[in-house]
């Protein structure tokens, strides 16, 4: 296990002078991606699953870090889900830049300026050029034997990928069923809130449990399977040499964080600082670990 | 026959004009004989002048020139010319006889015999005619001498086993022991094999000073053929366990060329790797780097040999012993990463098996904020990078990402400087958007350490007349990365341990690398996918290595001013800069050898390159306390030079230590040694022991700087019989022509010896008569005479005159 810094780290919610450049950002992008939102590519206020990613391949200037969305088959629905789509492609912008913003990460983009974010199937061999894997709405992914193959040797030589936005326990059922066809020399672990990933660059002291935005409003329940989805957990599956392979965010929609930042302030407030800073404390440690 | 000639025409040796001196003793004036000469040729020209009508101009001449040669000839003896000689007189001077008796003598070349035992027939034995011509007119000493000289009583005394042949003090020996005795001359009976040429130097002064002629005798065959021999073996003298190792081997020979041989390493009779060298012309040598590693920690005693070819006469200079200390323990590494990315992840894993190395790692994640990985404790690093040259020093080497010049201070700057020239540790810089030239290092004080010249960006944002847009990001390249021939066999990119195999896998079109060597974990060169660079890198310096050359395959975006050309870009390359090294690794995505689609999950390309470059980094980066010993292996009663090194926590000269040396002896006695400040080099201390015992020994030298304690890890000296003696087989006769010449004496091989005992009778040495022998009758003049009277007849009878 690295030791690290035993020094305080810095809560990202308190912070007033994030805050605020997170709403400016916020609003900056509002406005950038109006020409997206009418060609109709947005959300769940209206939002619809898509049958493939916004561009094809990897960004034209790949000079640094891609967020790279696992573009799987969905073999079942789960309520409000959609597919590999979800938050797609909005929250994967979002922290892309984020990260670019709120560390000093060089980003991968496309030729337009865009941030580097590219959606991939398991076996295209593309994947191999993304040690980082994003995949929403876990719960309803299925995976051909090919995938399979393809995910585990991914995994195994240095790949990573999280999961997020499924709740309950028939999604947690599937989906660990599927990732066990993947990695069945694995177990998964509840990840302890003492891992030093919840440090890394800012301190975590909880996981958040982040709901979709049109589940939500201020003082209602987050769980989006009621008491079945009550506790938020991030589980993990660790090599032998204690890297992690998969980081599972379950019953929790991280993503939604990072895609609704600039879609409801109070939502933001409630939610955008700690998905961002789960989310760039996992894209550091991966980076580095 | 040129001896036997001069002699027969000039009544004397050659040795006797080289020692003498010729007077002229004739009883007439040389002003009358000058005009009885000039008068005569005078009449010879008058007494041709009424014969002109019959002869030609030429002739004429011709008939006057043979009549004057023979009237100045005449001249010359009526002058009556003499030889005035040195000679010593009959059974009052004293001839020392010096018999090499090392184990070189010991080689059969003189026909089917050894030297010794003909050196012996010929110089220690009644019967032997040259020593009985000798004895006829001095009375003769015997020595013998190795390592040791002494009186020789004996000629069974002779026996060939000394272990060193030491000329100089052999020949001070003799000097100094019939000192009171009229010396008339040494005769030095060896084959040349000398091993203190510092000594032999002041030796020959000592002969020179005192007019001692050395008569050396050559014993043996000046070129051994054939023959080949381990010349040289260079390995660094300690290594990381496991880190692959290239053993330098110089292989010399004598009519083996073309013939191809294994040369061989090894540990206890085991073979632990081997090579194959081609010998090239009829005499020469051959350099062959033989890759090995050593797993356990220890002193490891190795062999270099070469199998016994076809009628070789010497044998025991196949072989070569040296010895390397392996060592154990984590080398400390400082990596220090501006930028989040993933090659810090891929290098971290890469090396994370790896028990001898520990990656620290600095990444900084914004303005002042940092991450620290694997320190040793919670204040390593606490302020971001070093800011004292103590706390730098404290790492091996230093790796820096990406990471632009203007966030490390002046000083920092040159501590890094410092950190390579002074304290000798190992610099990698990597590549990256805020590296080198393109992270504003050019100009700065890092700049000469770079092996490459750094050029100021073109296109990026620091260039006010190019719009903001043209980034240096978009502006890059994808490369091959393959093998400069330096760099195939460099232990940094020892990717399979088999040279040969590293050669197949350079190999471009070869298709299956190293996978069908039996290293199938390995990829070969050419297979491997391309990396990005977005460096543009100038000229390589002088002095600079390149180890891998970058293939461009596509070029990306669009810059002004120069880009990236045609030709193969230096990508990783290295120079020595001071006391340490620097690197320049230009890509930025490596982890792509380990991630790409196309290499194999059990590939472990990424971690040998990684594990390899990084423990090359560190590999002879010094301690602050260095001893060595100039011979770590020695002959009985040879002095072991012990030199020591102090330097303080910022790696300067300390000059006020004090040096103890505990040496151990192989029983494990210890005794304690003290080693002095060398006036003429700041921070080195000197001391040397002499070992009584054969065996290892094994030396700790602790040095006390203040309240600082420095330990120096174990060195070892083996002392006992060495193979030197018989590391060159063949008799140096340009050595032993050397010491002859400057000592006044002469050089005589064997199988021509007739001429030494006259030539020993002519000198000014001892007790010695003058001697006049005339020279008016040599046989020469009077074949001269008889040439031109017969010159001269034939002239005139052609022309009738007679």
């Amino acid at each position: 296990m690295d030791r690290l810094d035993p020094r305080p780290m810095t809560r990202i919610a308190p912070r007033p002078g994030f805050l605020f450049a997170l709403a400016v950002c916020g609003v900056a992008f509002v406005a950038d991606v109006s020409p997206l939102r009418a060609q109709g590519y947005f959300g769940r206020y209206g939002e619809s699953s898509r049958s493939r990613p916004i561009r094809e391949g990897l960004p034209d200037l790949p000079g640094g870090f891609t967020f790279c969305r696992l573009w799987y088959t969905q073999v079942r629905r789960e309520p409000g889900g959609l597919g590999w789509s979800t938050d797609y492609p909005r929250a994967d912008r979002n922290l892309t830049l984020r990260l670019s913003e709120l560390t000093l990460t060089p980003v991968a983009r496309w030729k337009d300026g865009e941030p580097g974010i590219a959606g991939v199937r398991a076996d295209d061999p593309d994947l191999y050029r993304c040690p980082f894997l994003f995949a929403s709405d876990a719960g309803t992914a299925g995976f051909e034997t090919a995938e399979v193959e393809a995910l585990r040797e991914y995994l195994l030589k240095g790949g990573f990928l999280w999961v997020d936005d499924f709740w309950g326990n028939r999604a947690w059922a599937h989906f660990t069923g599927e990732m066990a066809r993947v990695l069945p020399e694995y177990d998964v672990i509840d990840l302890p809130m003492e891992h030093p990933l919840y440090s890394i660059v800012y301190r975590v002291p909880k996981i958040p449990q982040i709901t979709a935005l049109q589940f939500w409003y201020p003082g209602a329940s987050t769980s989006e399977r009621g008491a079945e989805s009550a506790e938020p957990r991030i589980y993990a599956i660790l090599d032998e040499n204690g890297r992690i392979l998969v980081l599972m965010s379950h019953n929790t929609d991280i993503a939604d964080g990072w895609e609704r930042e600039g879609d409801n302030s109070a939502f933001f407030d409630a939610f955008s600082p700690d998905a961002y800073a789960i989310g760039i404390n996992v894209l550091v440690w991966i980076m580095t670990h | 026959m040129f001896d036997t000639v001069f002699e027969y025409l000039f009544k004397y040796p050659r040795v006797a004009y080289e020692r003498g001196e010729i007077v002229w003793s004739g009883s007439w004036s040389p002003l009358v004989l000058a005009t009885v000469l000039l008068l005569g040729v005078l009449l010879v020209l008058w007494s041709y002048r009424w014969g002109r009508a019959r002869t030609t101009p030429l002739a004429t001449w011709v008939l006057v020139i043979a009549r004057a040669a023979g009237l100045a000839i005449l001249v010359i003896c009526l002058l009556r010319p003499t030889l005035v000689l040195s000679t010593a007189v009959p059974q009052q001077n004293v001839v020392a006889i010096l018999i090499d008796d090392s184990r070189s003598m010991g080689i059969p070349d003189q026909g089917d015999r050894p030297r010794g035992i003909v050196a012996q027939e010929t110089f220690a034995t009644a019967e032997s005619p040259v020593l009985g011509e000798i004895e006829d007119r001095f009375m003769v000493r015997h020595f013998r001498f190795s390592a040791l000289t002494e009186r020789l009583r004996d000629s069974k005394e002779l026996a060939s086993e000394g272990n060193r042949s030491l000329l100089g003090p052999a020949l001070d020996f003799v000097r100094q022991e019939l000192a009171t005795l009229p010396l008339s001359g040494i005769v030095l009976v060896s084959d040349g094999g000398d091993q203190d040429p510092e000594a032999l130097e002041d030796a020959l002064l000592g002969m020179r000073a005192e007019g001692i002629p050395v008569h050396a005798v050559g014993v043996g065959r000046e070129r051994l053929d054939p023959d080949v021999e381990i010349e040289r073996v260079d390995i660094p003298p300690s290594v990381i366990q496991g880190s692959t190792v290239i053993a330098d081997v110089v292989v010399a020979h004598t009519g083996l060329g073309g013939a191809t041989i294994s040369v061989n390493l090894e540990e206890s009779g085991s073979i632990l790797a081997s090579e194959q060298v081609e010998l090239s012309g009829g005499t020469g040598s051959s350099t062959v780097r033989i890759p090995f590693s050593l797993d356990d920690p220890g002193v490891r005693n190795l062999r270099v040999r070469v199998p016994t070819q076809s009628g070789e006469v010497v044998e025991e200079n196949n072989f070569r012993d040296t010895h390397i200390q392996v060592r154990d323990g984590r080398e400390k590494i400082l990596y220090y990463e501006g930028q989040p990315r993933f090659e810090v992840g891929f290098l971290r894993q890469a090396v994370r098996a790896d028990e001898n190395l520990q990656v620290v790692v600095l990444q900084r994640t914004g303005e002042d904020r940092y991450i620290r990985l694997d320190v040793d404790s919670g204040d390593e690093l606490s302020g971001g990078f070093p800011s004292t040259r103590e706390e730098l020093f404290d790492y091996r080497a230093l790796i820096l990402g990406s990471v632009e010049a203007s966030s490390f201070s002046p000083d920092q700057l040159r501590m890094i400087v410092d950190f390579v020239d002074r304290r000798g540790g190992g610099l990698l810089v990597l590549g990256g958007p805020a590296a080198l030239a393109e992270g504003g290092f050019a100009g700065t004080a890092l700049a000469p350490l770079f092996p490459v010249e750094l050029e100021a960006p073109r296109g990026g944002p620091q260039d006010p007349s190019l719009p903001s847009e043209g980034s240096q990001e978009e502006y890059w390249a994808t490369v091959r990365l393959l093998p400069t021939r330096n760099g195939l066999m460099h232990p940094a990119l020892r990717l399979v341990d088999s040279s040969d195999a590293n050669e197949e896998a350079a190999e471009i079109d070869v298709g299956e690398g190293a996978s069908e060597e039996g290293e199938s974990s390995v990829m070969g060169w050419d297979e491997l996918p391309p990396l990005t660079t977005v460096n543009l890198l100038g000229a390589t310096r002088p002095g600079a290595t390149v180890l891998l050359e970058g293939q461009v395959e596509e070029v990306f975006g669009t810059r002004t001013g120069a880009g990236f050309g045609d030709d193969p870009l230096p990508i990783f390359a290295f120079q020595r800069y001071g006391a340490g090294l620097s690197a320049v690794l230009a890509v930025h995505d490596t982890w792509l050898w380990q991630m790409h689609h196309e290499v194999p999950l059990e590939d472990q390309t990424h971690e040998r390159f990684w594990q390899q470059v990084l423990r090359w980094l560190v590999q002879e980066v010094p301690e602050p306390l260095a001893v060595s010993a100039p011979n770590t292996r020695v002959a009985p009663a040879q002095p072991v030079e012990l030199v020591a090194r102090v330097v303080s926590e910022e790696y300067l000269p300390v000059n006020d230590a004090r040096v103890i040396a505990r040496i151990t002896d192989p029983f494990g006695a210890e005794q304690e040694l003290e080693l002095t400040w060398n006036l003429d080099r700041d921070g080195e201390y000197r001391g040397s022991f002499l070992p009584a015992l054969d065996g290892p020994y094994e030396v700790e030298v602790d040095a006390i700087d203040g309240e600082r304690v420095l330990v120096s890890p174990p060195l070892h000296i083996q002392a006992g019989v060495l193979d030197e003696e018989l590391r060159s087989g063949a008799m140096r006769g340009n050595l032993l022509r050397r010491i002859a010449s400057e000592t006044g004496g002469q050089f005589y091989t064997m199988d021509a010896l007739a001429g030494l005992p006259e030539a020993m009778r002519y000198t000014d040495r001892g007790t010695v008569v003058q001697e006049e022998r005339d020279l008016w009758d040599l046989p020469l003049f009077f074949f001269l005479l008889m040439a031109l009277l017969f010159t001269e007849w034939v002239a005139r009878r052609r022309r009738g005159l007679v």
